[in-house]
């Protein structure tokens, strides 16, 4: 081996020795074990417990993650003010994100540190559903505080947002088709990998990893508030279109006309239930032996890529109101099915990262015991790159699995409402009222979180 | 050799991501340019249905005739799964024709509770010229109606993708129910 190499070699180690200290906690920690108690405390509804467990890891944690996982929090807990200026903070690094993916391909992803270290040095740029999440829950928020017009900036936002991930992915999956000529790896290439768990049939069912058809019925329901037919049609259509078996979904489109000649003060309530169930699933991280073809040569090259476990069936919620049950859908967003597709899309790039970076890590590690004799260096590094070596398990794990919705037009005044899911139950005296309103429900574990809200 | 390839690797990463640092400026276009940034029904679509059909309403005997007829502008139904601003489409085509005198437009449905509300309140307010408020009852009835649809045809394949818009507008009289003026414009659009 020529000096050069080797001199490039040991800057490398250098940076890869530094990289491992300045990634420090971040890149060895798993999110999963991180975020445990605040999810432990949310299951319990000790809120503020939870919000001050979360507070405790704001010097160490992913700053879009920290905010987004706080942002639910103060949301659960009512505080609106605090959860929207969390979301807004979000929102702003996902827009430095926009304005990259507007200009380039496949190259934000990809990061040096990822490289040398472990997928977790790589900034947390949020996966595409959560960006979509993200300003819907904006737009949720505002309506939770009788802002119909801010709401609608928010949820214009996610069409907007939804376009640029639209253009992105397609110039990339453009990039990735060019590649294939050459060889690109996919999840079945690697043995020992659960691919029952990212490959289920349901997948193939979703049209892309980032639309959900709650976010375009939101619109829809916001735009019929403020009079915008032309708008509101769309959302209800693009929502049938995302989920099609849902006769919510079709009654939302098929009655719009009638509902927005409906005189303010008929007496009756248009009530939309929104219910939303567990929170988002949390990955794992296996190591795998990749297969490392290059010029020839056939090397096995151990790396970790996350995973996830077996899809948990949650139970079949049902909606009462005053005796009846309602027509319910309960899974207009399935988050833990978008996950595990969103985890499959970007599975090629994980396996592509893994396999250069455990390339790298092999031949640092010749290259050190090559210029130390006594091995010593050489064993130093293959310590740290057994140690660093972890798959990105990070996600916003407070979302909900999934979420539901109903609609119901009623008389205005008291009503008692039921929520039964599996062996669980919440009831209440609901007083309905406006032209139009809210009723949010989360149900995480035992716990219940209700919200309402009314618009004239 | 095996070295040297994820050297140069690296070597490449850490020179995309400093390009990356790299922003962009911002400057002014021209709002009636052609714009062809997305696919999606942009300014240039809305421009193309406001001139075709403000210039075809023009000839027509309806506003030939000369009697500056009154017209109510009614929603043109978004029938596409694209998020519209129909009304974008009717304030031109209002503004163009009003800007040429020879129709005039009564209050439509979605102003009306603005117009209502200002009427009560000359009405009821003590600190207007009884001389100078607006009666009520004195609001003119509209003799037409335009209302219209807007229709899309969207294919797809791997590589490209082909949009086509069908905008149609109509003019009801109001007191015989009869088709006084129509017309359509279509826009087609590819990306590949």
């Amino acid at each position: 081996m020529c000096d050069v190499t080797y001199l490039m070699l040991l800057r490398l180690i250098g940076i890869f020795v530094s990289a491992c200290v300045l990634g420090g906690c971040q890149s060895l920690s798993r999110y999963e074990v991180e975020l445990n108690q605040v999810s432990d405390a949310v299951l319990s509804g000790q809120l503020d417990d939870a919000l001050g467990l979360h507070e405790r890891r704001h010097v160490t944690a992913n700053q879009l993650l920290y905010f987004l996982e706080a942002g639910e929090l103060y949301w659960l807990k009512g505080d609106y003010d605090q959860a929207l200026k969390l979301w807004r903070a979000a929102d702003q690094l996902v827009q430095g994100w926009e304005s990259l993916a507007r200009l380039n391909t496949g190259l934000i992803t990809q990061d040096v540190g990822s490289v040398l270290i472990n997928d977790k040095v790589k900034s947390y740029q949020g996966y595409d559903f959560e960006k979509v999440m993200l300003t819907t829950r904006i737009a949720l928020t505002h309506l939770m505080m009788g802002d119909v017009a801010s709401a609608r900036v928010a949820i214009k936002s996610t069409h907007e947002r939804e376009a640029i991930i639209e253009g992105f992915r397609e110039r990339q999956a453009l990039l990735v088709s060019q590649e294939d000529a050459q060889k690109s790896y996919r999840i079945e290439d690697l043995n020992g990998y659960p691919v029952e768990t990212s490959d289920a049939p349901e997948l193939s069912g979703l049209r892309n990893s980032y639309q959900n058809a709650f976010s375009h019925y939101l619109a829809g329901f916001i735009y019929e508030q403020l009079n915008e037919p032309s708008l509101s049609a769309p959302g209800y259509r693009k929502a049938i279109e995302l989920r099609s078996n849902h006769p919510v979904l079709r009654a939302g489109l098929m009655g719009l006309e009638e509902r927005i000649k409906r005189p303010d003060d008929d007496g009756y309530t248009d009530l939309l239930v929104v219910y939303e169930e567990g929170l988002s699933p949390s990955k794992i991280s296996i190591e795998i032996n990749g297969l490392l073809v290059h010029n020839g040569d056939i090397t096995y090259v151990p790396f970790s890529v996350p995973a996830y476990g077996a899809r948990s069936e949650l139970p079949q919620p049902s909606v009462i109101v005053a005796g009846d049950v309602i027509e319910f859908s309960p899974d207009i967003v399935d988050i833990d099915l978008m996950s595990r597709r969103s985890l499959k899309d970007e599975m090629p790039g994980i396996i592509t990262r893994g396999v250069l970076r455990s390339g790298l890590k092999v031949s640092m590690q010749s290259a050190a015991d090559e210029l130390d004799d006594s091995g010593v260096v050489g064993d130093l590094v293959a310590l740290a790159a057994i140690v660093t070596e972890s798959a990105d398990d990070r996600s916003w794990r407070l979302l909900p699995a999934r979420i539901g919705l109903g609609r119901v037009l009623m008389h205005r005044g008291a009503h008692h409402i039921e929520f039964r899911s599996g062996s669980s139950s919440r009831s209440m005296d609901v007083v309905v009222d406006g032209k139009y309103m809210l009723l949010f429900m989360r149900r995480v574990g035992a716990q219940w979180y209700v919200k309402q809200v009314s618009f004239d | 050799m095996f070295q040297r390839t994820y050297v140069l690797r690296v070597a490449l990463l850490i020179v995309f991501s400093m390009v990356l640092g790299c922003s962009k400026s911002v400057r002014y276009g021209d709002p009636k340019g052609i714009e062809t940034v997305s696919i999606e029904f942009g300014s240039t679509d809305l421009h193309k249905v406001a001139e075709e059909m403000t210039r075809s309403m023009l000839v027509s005997q309806l506003v030939v005739e000369g009697n500056r007829p009154l017209i109510t502008v009614q929603d043109v139904k978004n029938l596409t799964s694209e998020y519209i601003d129909t009304r974008a489409i009717t304030d031109s085509i209002r503004t163009e024709l009003a800007r040429s005198g020879v129709v005039r437009f009564v209050v439509d449905e979605e102003a009306m509770a603005q117009q209502v509300s200002e009427l009560d309140r000359q009405q009821d307010g003590e600190y207007y010229d009884q001389e100078t408020i607006a009666e009520k009852g004195k609001m003119l009835g509209a003799a037409y109606r335009l209302e219209g649809s807007i229709r899309s045809i969207v294919k797809q394949s791997s590589d490209v993708k082909d949009v086509y818009y069908k905008v149609n507008l109509q003019v009801w009289e109001i007191r015989t129910g009869i088709l006084e003026w129509s017309d359509e414009t279509d826009i087609r659009k590819i990306r590949d």
